[in-house]
């Protein structure tokens, strides 16, 4: 015994008695050929996904049944192709998953296992995107630390060149000095001599004039500028 | 200069955050028949095959839904099926 299904779908726009008779017109056909009706399920109207005969809704039946030989099918098909009211029909031999899967469908399982599984997975979203938003939030978080730790950083970095311009400052007093010494020689012996000066300033050392002494310290940076004032004031 | 250095150091975390955070762990894809041990696939269960169809009502590629090829030789022809009886659209545009 093989079982087979077949769904088909019937016209709308008759009255509901002729469906009904139609349908019964197929099952008795079936019965008569010596077939096991094993269930005809009747799922409804349904919205066809695309006009079929210029109907836009359809009225779809499920036959399942049991014969020895196929040979049934090909009379219903036929009788199915005659008939104006068959939208659409297809037969499908059922192996034993599909028997099985009718049966938990007919007992209600598959219904609750979808709705268990749906449920997990409505339950995992949920989880999924809580777990976004602490992370979005942490996120937040940490860049706001980070913001607020940036922050105090610039103020050391202004003020260690305060501590450059104190040293800076030291070689004011050469500067006072400098005027008598226009005489580069002269100049690389007075400004060697503080040592903070030369730390500060290394190039003063080679350079022979003393203005370009003063264009080379302007070119180390701002800081600087202190000094390089300072030096043209003297 | 400093401070030039510190607003470069500020735009590059600000590039990091930009970016998709989860770009690097990608799920390992598993079949769902297979793993939830679903052996019949229904023709008549549109809301089912959904899943398996992109928005102009083509069938995804196994690489993207992950499914084993022997169901996903079964999807294919339950999608058919589901066409023929009106089902599922043969073609369509913004199905989901």
């Amino acid at each position: 015994m093989r079982q087979y299904e077949t769904t088909f779908i019937v016209a709308p726009a008759l009255p509901d008695g002729e469906i009904k008779k139609a349908v019964k017109n197929y099952k008795d056909l079936l019965e008569k050929e010596g077939c096991e009706i094993v269930h005809v399920d009747e799922i409804g109207v349904r919205q066809l996904a695309y006009p079929i005969k210029k109907n836009n809704t359809g009225i779809y039946y499920t036959i399942e049944y049991k014969t020895e030989t196929g040979e049934v099918i090909d009379k219903l098909e036929l009788a199915f192709r005659r008939d104006e009211r068959i939208l659409r029909f297809l037969s499908v031999k059922l192996d034993k998953y599909g028997i099985k899967y009718n049966e938990d469908k007919r007992a209600g399982i598959i219904d609750e296992r979808k709705n268990k599984l749906a449920a997990e997975r409505a339950k995992k979203r949920e989880e999924e995107e809580a777990k976004n938003k602490a992370r979005k939030a942490t996120n937040n978080n940490n860049r706001r630390k980070k913001k607020s730790a940036s922050k105090p950083k610039p103020e050391p970095t202004v003020e260690v060149p305060a501590d450059v311009a104190k040293t800076v400052e030291v070689p004011a007093d050469v500067a006072k000095t400098e005027p008598t010494v226009e005489v580069p020689a002269d100049v690389a012996k007075t400004v060697e001599v503080p040592a903070d000066v030369a730390k500060a300033t290394e190039t003063v050392e080679t350079v022979d004039a003393a203005v370009d002494v003063a264009e080379e310290v302007s070119l180390d940076g701002d800081i600087l500028g202190d000094l390089t004032d300072s030096d043209n004031k003297g | 200069m400093a401070v030039q250095r510190r607003a470069g150091r500020t735009s590059r975390e600000d590039i990091k955050f930009l970016s998709n955070p989860n770009i690097g762990n990608n799920r390992k894809k598993y079949c769902r028949f297979r793993k939830y041990g679903i052996k019949h696939i229904d023709y008549k269960d549109p809301d089912f095959l959904l899943q398996f169809i992109n928005e102009q009502g083509k069938l995804l590629p196994r690489r993207i839904t992950g499914n084993s090829l022997k169901y996903q030789r079964k999807i294919a022809t339950a999608v058919k099926r589901a066409r023929h009886l009106a089902m599922l659209p043969y073609v369509a545009d913004l199905l989901k």
